[in-house]
């Protein structure tokens, strides 16, 4: 169970640097086209910044999933760097990811609350009539995978503050971690 | 009263560990329930605020932070700087100050300068007898010049969350940047006359460092370098392109200098430098979503309004009120992080600003000022502790210079900024652009 979390997740985490890594390119690439096309050939392409802020909203969440994944979320670390004793440190952790497993769930429900309303009243971009459930998705995307990472975290901070010390299960591992509390 | 238990909420938050982005959320998430708000459509407001052409300047200027890092153009300023700065004493320390403010014209951010100049130069100056608590201190203030010294992203949020404009608050910060530039120089040639003692081993270093190959040498690598803030900010200011597309071709141009010229840069850092920038990017656009929903409901709430009325009730008069959202401000930035002060405090004292004269492009300077100090005092501190650690020194070690440059340099230019309007002003009105 434990390869196939891990497996799950490094298939994920690929898939949203091959995302973040194109939606880059494909902005850059955009933005320069319409500098170019503005000054060498005195076009003015419609549509073209439509495209690059769409791309920026898919390379915003998905940055957002591997920052959140990584544990690169900017944090103001004074509390838990002046904790020294381990088991408070846990604890600490722990408190905190339950917090954010709590206000995960809120963004998840902003989330559903906002694909109802777009469901309910579809619109489109004023220049390519892009759906905007397009973009949109991605804030989606976001809402879940963030609560997914943020449930991993706490199961795994509960797990080393509740789990045996001398546990065999793995300390450092998220994913073993929460399998072995769950399966 | 609600929004007042917000921030302080926000504050708790933070402290207490929780990610900044989800810390907001928090606040958030309390908003909704004491004012009873309809979440249909709050995400979907959100969402709007992100699909904006302006916002598209921030993951290309990070993501050319990140290329000029492992692509060889920092080194190249710092070698150049170095040569320029040689021969006298405290030097180094001086090109260290003119590295972060060249670096700040091309990449806008603070921790970009910190890690690349950081880890280059840390090593060379303590080898040269600078303690390396005051190097730490010295390089996370300079390297706030990043902020100030256009293009930066700080002034790109808050332009986004105001709606100014972004070329005029560019232009507004140029001024003060280059005072606490000229303020870090001097510091540094005093505090250096005192603290370096030319000991044997400090001459074998300078010795040992002198560059065989010259300052013409050192002026051609760095040539390609200190041509992209001349590309970025001629561009922006001679009307050839708006921030956005400036952005995207000093990335165009990092990445040719990186691949082709330098040659540092391999298709290897090239990715890995392109997934390191969107984490960074989705960190802020996060908190930045966040803070876009907690806006919309203080101002339908009126919170602005309120607190200006408080505020006036107290006072009218416009120096007291100034030197209290002075001392707010650096207060806040002591306990929270930079981006939170741009993005929802300082914001919300905007309607205030304005109804005592203060010019909204004027304020940005203010609040850019207040973040170079808050970024760097304790207990928070973010880019004091960044510095540190790539100083390789404690914390503790580097408080007591940080605090000092904070006093006699960062806090001068910030009331100076505050109370003449004129040094924020002046070049955007020649700019044509206020």
């Amino acid at each position: 169970m434990v390869e196939f979390f891990r497996k799950l997740d490094s298939g994920l985490i690929g898939l949203l640097n091959i995302i973040v890594i194109v939606t880059s390119l494909a902005i850059t690439g955009l933005i320069l086209f319409l500098v170019a096309a503005r000054y060498f050939l005195g076009w003015s392409v419609v549509g073209v910044l439509e495209l690059a802020t769409l791309s920026a909203i898919w390379l915003y969440m998905c940055g957002a999933v591997v920052a959140a994944r990584n544990h690169q979320h900017l944090v103001v670390d004074f509390l838990s760097l002046s904790l020294t004793n381990p088991r408070t440190k846990a604890l600490h952790t722990f408190a905190v990811s339950l917090v954010m497993v709590v206000l995960s769930l809120f963004f998840l429900s902003l989330a559903s609350d906002m694909v109802a309303w777009s469901m309910k009243r579809p619109q489109t971009t004023a220049a390519l009539s892009i759906p905007l459930i397009i973009p949109q998705s991605a804030v989606v995307l976001a809402a879940i995978f963030c609560g997914v990472y943020a449930v991993r975290d706490a199961v795994a901070a509960g797990f080393s503050v509740f789990g045996r010390a001398s546990s065999n299960t793995g300390r450092t591992d998220p994913w073993k971690r929460f399998s072995a509390f769950f399966f | 009263m609600e929004a007042l238990f917000g921030i302080l909420l926000l504050m708790a938050l933070m402290i207490f560990g929780v990610p900044v982005a989800w810390s907001f959320a928090g606040v958030l998430m309390f908003l909704v329930w004491a004012y009873d708000v309809n979440t249909a459509t709050l995400l979907l407001q959100g969402y709007r605020s992100l699909d904006s052409v302006i916002l598209l300047a921030l993951p290309l200027f990070v993501l050319a932070g990140y290329l000029m890092q492992s692509g060889g153009v920092a080194a190249r300023l710092i070698s150049f700087m170095s040569m320029m700065m040689r021969g006298r004493k405290g030097g180094l320390g001086a090109a260290l100050i003119g590295s972060s403010g060249v670096f700040g014209a091309i990449s806008g951010t603070a921790t970009a300068a910190v890690a690349s100049i950081g880890t280059i130069m840390g090593d060379p100056l303590a080898a040269r007898g600078y303690p390396r608590g005051y190097t730490s201190a010295m390089l996370g203030v300079s390297s706030l010049l990043g902020i100030l010294i256009p293009p930066s992203i700080t002034l790109i949020l808050f332009g986004v969350v105001t709606r100014q404009s972004i070329t005029a608050l560019f232009a507004a910060t140029i001024v003060p940047g280059l005072l606490l530039m000229v303020g870090l120089m001097i510091f540094n040639k005093i505090a250096t006359a005192r603290m370096l003692v030319d000991t044997p081993e400090r001459l074998a270093a300078i010795k040992a460092q002198k560059s065989p190959h010259g300052p013409m040498r050192a002026t051609i690598q760095a040539a390609p370098a200190l041509m992209m803030p001349v590309v970025i900010l001629g561009g922006i200011y001679g009307g050839v392109f708006t921030p956005t597309e400036a952005a995207a071709v000093a990335l165009f141009m990092a990445i040719l200098i990186g691949f082709f010229i330098y040659r540092d840069l391999t298709l290897s850092r090239f990715r890995q430098s392109l997934v390191e920038a969107g984490e960074t990017t989705g960190t802020i656009i996060l908190i930045l979503l966040f803070s876009f929903m907690i806006g919309r409901i203080m101002v339908a709430e009126s919170v602005p309004q309120e607190l200006t009325e408080a505020v006036t009730q107290v006072s009218e008069n416009k120096i007291l009120i100034l030197i209290l959202v002075n001392a707010f401000l650096i207060f806040v930035g002591m306990i929270m992080d930079d981006l939170s002060v741009t993005v929802v405090i300082a914001p919300l004292m905007m309607p205030l600003m304005m109804h005592h004269g203060v010019d909204p492009v004027h304020y940005a300077s203010i609040v850019a000022c207040s973040v170079v100090i808050g970024a760097n005092s304790p207990p928070v501190a973010p880019i004091l502790y960044m510095a540190c650690r790539i100083g390789k020194v404690s914390i503790h070690e580097a408080i007591k210079p940080a605090l000092q440059i904070i006093f006699y340099v960062a806090l001068p230019v910030m009331l100076m900024v505050t109370f003449v309007p004129e040094l924020s002003l002046f070049v955007p009105r020649l700019l044509g652009l206020h």
